[in-house]
């Protein structure tokens, strides 16, 4: 099969057929619009895009160790490769396809995927690594991570979306944890208007193996994003946190699948949504505990906080439990507009109403946040997230100030 | 400071809870308010603090003879009024003392921040509080006893002039009574606070010298008296008539 023929199919798969069966997803379903066929690759200018970069790295001070566009890549040192897809062979081709192909999005983006970036974390390790990407146009990519036993690794990717016309960011994250090894794994979109976002990421932890799995979104006019997470090795654990601030009428179909397959392995999904105007979430997390699974413990919690009676988040928590005995499993979700006590409590300390609603907005920001052990992602989250709630603006980073942010501080502008 | 609470009716869902009260708090003054559960304390409570789901239907709330009845929590704490809550909300992710240090800012407390954390370490100490309570998000997870600590803390550093203290002695074990009522004492010393503490126990009023104790039921006071009340509702409960 010709490479041409691999994009064909695997954009046959998304269009045709659902990537899931489930009768309630399919309701409650955002679909992200694609490329066009004639054009796989949409290259953009670079024009101005290098002055973009450096003020995102000048604002954030964060040391990144490559940069990906879809007009170009930089690997700063070697601790990432990047193989463009028409250099990658062809059995990596196939055999990502072949593998993928169980997930239509997996197998759309698989086919898409630009670039490969390729990450191997050696046995006992302990690295810590940032990613920048920056989309100009229709921006591809699929990370591949493998990590050696008893390693350690931080992947923080920070995205900005810089497209002057409809484009479509998509990623799909491989990972594989080995035997005692942790990752955490931190990605915050901060797209534009012009954006939608397809976000995958298959992951799978070995025995004693942490996965902290950490995903922000704002800006884009659509996100997409199904985390499917296999809790597969003895006591391993995976903790996956998504959330989503919308306002406008941006829509976010947030959807994490964790698997409970080994005995005494742990899954937990907190996915938390803040949206004003007209702005949609659907929250879905669904847990499986497997047979064989003792002493497994999985938990899904789903929250929200509508500031508009027009905003709307659909809340959908499912739980599949094929072992039941001597394993933990709860779920639970709630939306509402903000907690009146909560509102009257801090009234009644002098803060006015609106800088009271803005810190219980922030707080419950910071919550999700907080998951994340990466300082600089927390401050650089934090910050993202404050300046929309205040302006409602998509695009590139406004400003950044980390000084007190992370404490609560409502920023004044 | 003048607390003046006149003929108050309450409404709270369109039923009536608070149904003509009177009470006066001056500065320096100690007054309990004990009552069966039910009766409408911290309807009253909520409702002299602006609480935005009550409606207050007849009568007046005025601080030194001008009306609050219009005036929104925010705007009653600078007034000088501050709440102590029976059950105080928890906010995971708010600092609690970026919360305290916002708060302050509100009330018009200009102190560096130096000063301003000097203060709250002299007064956790004396509340003998953890150290850790201070670094963690207002009132996430703390027990019973934290978080009334943790409100008596508010009030030491917010200052105002007039507290309602809604059951401050909840939760709280025979030593962490005597030492959160030591701790009320001494603030009203230093600033000359006007007290309503609400409460259902005697104990904590060994450790207090209240001027008044009202007795509310069903919505209005039916006694008051001194000290000696609270011998009679020990021994005859509420239905003392």
């Amino acid at each position: 099969m010709s490479y041409t023929e691999f994009i064909k199919e695997a954009r046959e798969y998304y269009q045709m057929l659902p990537y899931e069966s489930n009768e309630v997803y399919k309701r409650y379903n955002v679909a992200i619009p694609l490329p066009g066929d004639e054009e796989p690759f949409q290259k953009t200018g670079i024009s101005g895009l290098d002055a973009l970069i450096s003020s995102i790295c000048n604002k954030t001070r964060m040391k990144f160790d490559a940069i990906i566009s879809d007009s170009f890549t930089k690997a700063i040192n070697g601790k990432i490769r990047i193989i463009e897809a028409k250099d990658a062979s062809d059995s990596l081709l196939k055999n990502k396809l072949f593998r993928s192909s169980e997930s239509k999005l997996a197998a759309y983006v698989n086919g898409n995927a630009r670039y490969f970036i390729l990450i191997d974390s050696p046995e006992r390790s302990e690295e810590k690594m940032n990613i920048l990407f920056v989309n100009a146009g229709n921006l591809s990519v699929q990370v591949i991570v493998n990590l050696g036993e008893y390693s350690r690794l931080r992947l923080s990717e920070l995205y900005v979306s810089n497209s002057k016309s409809s484009s479509t960011v998509s990623i799909l994250h491989e990972v594989s944890a080995a035997k005692n090894s942790q990752i955490e794994m931190n990605a915050l979109h901060n797209e534009n208007e012009h954006t939608s976002v397809l976000g995958l990421c298959k992951a799978s932890a070995a025995e004693g193996a942490r996965i902290n799995a950490n995903y922000f979104y704002c800006g884009g006019n659509a996100t997409k994003a199904v985390s499917i997470l296999d809790s597969g090795g003895h006591s391993s654990r995976i903790d996956v946190t998504e959330f989503a601030y919308g306002a406008k009428a941006q829509v976010f179909d947030l959807n994490a699948a964790v698997l409970n397959t080994a005995p005494y392995s742990s899954a937990n999904i907190e996915s938390g949504a803040v949206l004003d105007d007209s702005s949609g979430c659907m929250l879905k997390g669904y847990a499986k505990v497997s047979h064989g699974a003792k002493g497994a413990d999985s938990k899904i919690a789903e929250r929200g906080i509508l500031l508009s009676p027009d905003a709307h988040i659909d809340a959908l928590p499912d739980m599949a439990i094929d072992y039941s005995n001597e394993v933990k499993a709860t779920h639970s979700a709630s939306t509402s507009p903000i907690d009146l006590e909560s509102l009257f409590y801090l009234t009644s300390r002098g803060l006015d109403e609106e800088k009271a609603k803005k810190i219980i907005v922030t707080a419950f920001m910071a919550k999700y946040i907080s998951r994340m052990e990466d300082p600089n992602m927390r401050e650089i989250a934090m910050s993202i997230m404050l300046d929309k709630l205040d302006t409602k603006a998509f695009g590139v980073i406004s400003d950044i100030t980390p000084k007190n942010i992370w404490l609560g501080e409502v920023r004044k502008k | 400071m003048i607390l003046e609470i006149k003929d108050l009716h309450v409404e709270a869902e369109g039923k009536e809870i608070v149904k003509g009260l009177s009470l006066t708090v001056k500065g320096g003054e100690q007054h309990v308010l004990m009552g069966p559960n039910g009766s409408g304390k911290t309807t009253l409570a909520k409702a002299i603090m602006g609480h935005p789901l009550l409606k207050v239907t007849h009568g007046d709330i005025l601080v030194d003879g001008e009306s609050i009845k219009g005036m929104k929590p925010n705007e009653r704490a600078k007034c000088g009024l501050f709440l102590e809550f029976q059950s105080p909300t928890e906010i995971e992710g708010l600092g609690f003392m970026n919360f305290l240090n916002t708060a302050r800012g509100s009330a018009g407390n200009t102190k560096p921040f130096k000063e301003f954390m000097a203060e709250v370490k002299e007064r956790s100490e004396k509340l003998k509080m953890k150290e850790d309570l201070i670094g963690r998000s207002l009132n996430y997870g703390f027990s019973g006893g934290e978080k009334k600590k943790v409100e008596i803390l508010q009030m030491a550093v917010l200052k105002p002039k007039i507290a309602i203290l809604d059951e401050p002695d909840s939760g709280l074990d025979i030593d962490a009574v005597k030492l959160v009522a030591e701790n009320v004492n001494e603030l009203q010393r230093e600033t000359k606070l006007g007290l309503l503490i609400i409460t259902h126990y005697s104990r904590i009023l060994n450790y207090m010298q209240p001027k008044v104790i009202h007795i509310m039921q069903d919505g209005r006071i039916v006694r008051e008296g001194g000290k000696e009340l609270i011998d009679e509702i020990e021994r005859s409960g509420y239905g003392l008539g």
